[in-house]
């Protein structure tokens, strides 16, 4: 065995799950040394680049990615309508005057009660172009994700208030989650506007004055969101497993981090309260409770990603070549 | 072993991908310019790794250049649509060489294909033939 033929085997067995190298090391090693010019010592960067991506494909294919990626994508639908919607209800309180009895100045952007009127305005008009223009929709969220992170420091700067951490971290991984979308249908594209004007509607009655972000308004407002989601993506999860699909069910997964984040302060006061009913919300124990969120809720996906890939037999028709995955599949393609 | 391949919603001609399309087919049309050449390289003959690559690149003037771990990731797909099957494989200097060849169901995908594509040029040939200025070169 040549050394640059060891060393395509290394990178394969580095990159590739077992029982695909089982079935296709040879094949590929093969191909690589076939292509090699006369001379060649070691893989290129582009061989290392190349393998390191067809390894990852196939460890998402080993865990049934048939039903991983459309439930990525409907997860990622999910949480751009409910970051529009939360987009939509934050701009309705950028925009209510302050209080009748606050006699004291408050610094404010414009006629907006602080920078979130900016980072609301950019999530809205995402939206829209996800909804007309999905060519620019990626780039549009990018921006709005930008502006989200951006608003932290410009705050700092200026000196003007900007929404809570606890309202922008969850619009911040809504917001990623929706990079994951993908190519959509009209009717699947224009949902998430359908919730922003929902919620806007329901919401403005709601908000007379510019205090929406905090107090028991704000953290209604989150709570009751991220529980909507949460019934929402249950019911999908139901209805679609209920006829054998289980995209709703790794949708429900994906997404219980975002809920995590979304429902920060409700969680919080239960984990810090005691029995008396009281709490201590603060910022260290906000801090705790999201990185117990965030962990949790990609511990749990690992777990079911991980216990789908031990529960499905992965084996090739010997005849055609053709995958067979599970004993029913099996009965039922193949006689 | 007599083999029958998951066939879903292939014969839906110009059927886009989208989420509720998702469940139904693993391969989305329009298909992507390497899965195309990648059929019409098999539509030839069953050909092996190195021979695909080498098809791919000449039926394109070189501008497709598949690499192994994008080769093999494609053809896992097509296999899985049924689009490809396995033909024979063969030892060749002591390495494997597994050939794959066009299926019957991958066959009429590509002829929808090329028939959807060659509507589209027809229409973009006719209305450039209405435009002076782009027509110089055109027979």
């Amino acid at each position: 065995m040549s050394t640059l033929e060891h060393r395509y085997q290394l990178l394969v067995r580095l990159f590739y799950p077992a029982g695909y190298r089982h079935e296709r090391e040879a094949e590929i090693v093969g191909t690589y040394l076939e292509l090699a010019p006369p001379g060649k010592r070691r893989p290129s960067p582009r061989d290392v680049a190349d393998l390191a991506t067809g390894g990852a494909r196939q460890h998402l294919r080993a865990t049934e990615v048939t039903e991983l990626r459309p439930g990525l994508r409907l997860a990622g639908l999910l949480a751009m309508a409910t970051a529009t919607a939360l987009a939509a209800i934050w701009a309705v309180v950028e925009s209510a005057p302050l209080p009748p009895d606050i006699t004291w100045e408050i610094p404010r952007f414009g006629p907006f009660s602080s920078l979130g009127a900016i980072v609301w305005a950019v999530w809205l008009l995402a939206a829209f172009l996800f909804s007309v223009r999905p060519q620019w929709s990626r780039a549009a969220i990018g921006v709005a994700l930008l502006a989200t992170v951006a608003v932290v420091p410009l705050s700092a700067v200026t000196g003007v208030y900007r929404p809570p951490l606890y309202v922008l971290l969850p619009q911040f991984a809504l917001g990623f989650l929706a990079l994951g979308t993908g190519r959509l249908s009209l009717i699947e594209r224009l949902l998430p506007l359908a919730a922003g004007a929902a919620a806007a509607a329901i919401s403005r009655p709601g908000f007379d004055y510019a205090i929406g972000y905090l107090g028991e308004s704000g953290t209604y407002t989150m709570t009751a969101t991220g529980l909507i989601l949460l019934a929402v993506a249950i019911a999908i999860a139901v209805g679609l497993g209920v006829t054998g699909h289980g995209r709703g069910g790794w949708a429900l997964l994906i997404l219980l981090g975002p809920i995590g984040l979304i429902t920060l302060q409700e969680l919080t006061r239960t984990l810090t309260g005691n029995l008396y009913g009281e709490w201590n919300v603060t910022y260290s124990s906000l801090a705790a409770t999201a990185v117990l969120v965030t962990v949790a809720g990609a511990g749990l996906l690992l777990l079911a990603l991980g216990l789908q890939r031990r529960l499905t037999v992965h084996t090739r028709c010997e005849a055609c070549g053709s995958p067979v995955r599970g004993a029913q599949r099996y009965d039922r393609t193949h006689t | 072993m007599a083999c029958t391949p998951v066939q879903l919603g292939h014969s839906l001609a110009g059927f886009h991908y989208t989420l509720a399309a998702d469940i139904l087919r693993d391969v989305e049309t329009p298909l992507r310019e390497p899965t195309f050449l990648i059929l019409t390289a098999l539509a030839g003959e069953p050909l092996h790794g190195y021979g695909l690559i080498t098809e791919v690149s000449r039926l394109s003037d070189g501008r497709v250049t598949l690499r192994p771990g994008t080769l093999y990731g494609a053809l896992d797909r097509l296999v899985d649509a049924g689009l490809v099957e396995v033909d024979h494989e063969e030892v060749v200097d002591s390495r494997l060489r597994r050939y794959y060849r066009l299926s019957e169901q991958g066959g009429q995908t590509l002829v929808e294909e090329t028939e959807r594509m060659r509507r589209n040029v027809e229409a973009a040939t006719e209305r450039l033939r209405k435009i002076p200025r782009l027509n110089e070169g055109w027979a």
